[in-house]
């Protein structure tokens, strides 16, 4: 398939999503998958903006402790930080060029095989309400068309965050992003409880989690609030998923 | 970003919940609820416990339209509070004249007390339900987005200080410090952690936020350093020599 076809068929998954009762956190995690294979990247994640400014990972292309950390770093400097107070693309930032402008961040995505990084705003009208982050490890340039492509994806996600269940009478942005916060936090309480109970690291805490969901075809969401609560379905569910 | 005068109430709020001694209500009267809703721009703010159909326990800036409010949606089962509660994201009602087809009992009620606009607000980190905050107002119109920014982290602030009420009595004698206006909580291994501690001691997603945050404060380390440790299983709650 050429990319012209791939980003349609994903623009096409991504509209029958967003008319059915969808889970926010699962479509931004695949965006950030589909963003890794249409634009030749290593990694993709999805940073929000909370109310105090702080920048959170909302989803990642995987679910890799390192790699989230990664996003993380970025609270105080780094690509999505400069990304979200402009408003501009960061676009072919070299990650040995930009060590001064991110000392702590650059010498971490290096440690971690990354040669450059790319920031493309999540924009609603005037606001900035997040970033696309893309990590690169090899010499390969993000041409005008890339950039477009996930200037596009960015803006799908935005929709997707816009678009939450249960937000229908919330008019402010504040509101909805703290709704996609949430989901986010029962996830990575759910991959706890997991880890724990089955003596499994995070990450494939995760897999588990959304592997169950699309099986059962149920919210992501949903199945980390039961296992996070513990309720009785929980322990069946946890049982269930070998 | 919180406004200035919200981030002086915020860290009042962390001294009188250190200089409390304990981190139950006990500080909370303190804190002019007045200059916290001031800065809100409502009329009236308090904040209730309790997530089950039992009802909430108001704790916090209890004046007498705010109570009258809460005791309003027990009576009558229905309002914006108990929605809140079950969908875990903010309710802005900026006119409760236009939402009298969805609470036809409560808000002709509410309408005599003279309030026109209810905005509520959940207390809650992830799968952790502590309460919601009610902020109401005479006169109909939107919050601000600057206002509703500054009504989230206030919010934020009131749900971490509430957590150590569901403590037992008999606890080790580890408690959590102030630090509640800070965000590092939302860090995602914190999450994680917790979701990890509470299956370690088989406590509460709620009780093991608190055991961490104890243990961190008691040892002068930061939360996101000892959720760290559990996450890369260098540290165990239920270990008998911690």
């Amino acid at each position: 398939m050429t990319r012209e076809r791939q980003l349609v068929a994903t623009f096409v998954e991504v509209a029958d999503t967003l008319v059915d009762d969808f889970d926010v956190i699962d479509l931004l995690h695949t965006l950030a998958e589909r963003c890794v294979q249409l634009l030749d990247v290593e990694a993709a994640g999805i940073m929000l903006i909370d109310q105090r400014g702080q920048l959170h990972a909302a989803a990642a292309s995987t679910e890799n402790a390192r790699l989230v950390e990664l996003f993380e770093l970025q609270s105080d400097a780094g690509p999505c930080v400069d990304c979200c107070r402009s408003g501009e693309a960061v676009v072919n930032a070299d990650l040995e060029a930009e060590a001064e402008r991110w000392p702590r961040f650059a010498e971490a995505a290096r440690r971690s095989g990354f040669v450059a990084v790319h920031a493309l705003p999540l924009r609603l009208r005037d606001t900035v309400i997040g970033a696309l982050n893309l990590f690169s490890s090899a010499r390969r340039v993000l041409n005008d068309d890339d950039a477009r492509a996930g200037q596009a994806l960015a803006d799908v996600a935005t929709i997707g965050i816009l678009a939450q269940r249960g937000l229908h009478q919330a008019e402010l942005l504040a509101a909805q992003l703290q709704g996609a916060l949430t989901s986010r936090i029962v996830i990575e309480q759910a991959k706890g409880v997991l880890a724990e109970r089955r003596a499994i690291d995070v990450d494939e805490a995760f897999e588990l989690l959304r592997g169950y969901a699309r099986r059962r075809n149920l919210r992501l969401s949903d199945v980390a609030r039961e296992v996070a609560e513990g309720s009785a379905t929980a322990s069946e569910l946890l049982q269930a998923c070998e | 970003m919180v406004s200035d005068r919200m981030a002086m109430v915020l860290a009042q709020l962390d001294r009188e919940s250190a200089s409390g001694g304990s981190c139950g209500f006990h500080g909370f009267p303190r804190l002019a609820t007045s200059v916290a809703a001031d800065v809100v721009g409502v009329d009236g703010l308090c904040a209730g416990v309790g997530t089950a159909s039992a009802g909430t326990v108001l704790v916090w800036g209890a004046g007498t339209v705010g109570a009258a409010l809460e005791d309003l949606q027990f009576g009558l089962g229905e309002g914006p509070s108990r929605e809140v509660v079950a969908t875990g994201v903010p309710l802005l009602t900026s006119d409760l004249a236009g939402a009298e087809s969805r609470w036809p009992v409560f808000v002709p009620a509410a309408m005599d007390l003279g309030v026109r606009a209810v905005f509520v607000f959940p207390l809650r980190i992830g799968a952790i339900g502590v309460g919601t905050m009610l902020a109401y107002r005479t006169v109909s119109g939107s919050l601000a987005a600057g206002q509703t920014i500054d009504a989230l982290a206030l919010a934020d602030a009131l749900t971490l200080a509430l957590l150590p009420s569901r403590w037992p009595e008999e606890d080790d004698g580890d408690r959590p410090g102030p630090g509640w206006a800070r965000p590092a909580t939302y860090r995602a291994e914190v999450h994680q952690a917790t979701g990890m501690v509470s299956v370690q001691l088989g406590i509460s997603l709620a009780d093991a936020l608190v055991r961490l945050r104890a243990y961190a404060w008691a040892r002068d380390r930061l939360l996101t350093e000892v959720a760290g440790d559990v996450v890369a299983r260098r540290l165990r709650f239920d270990d008998p020599n911690l």
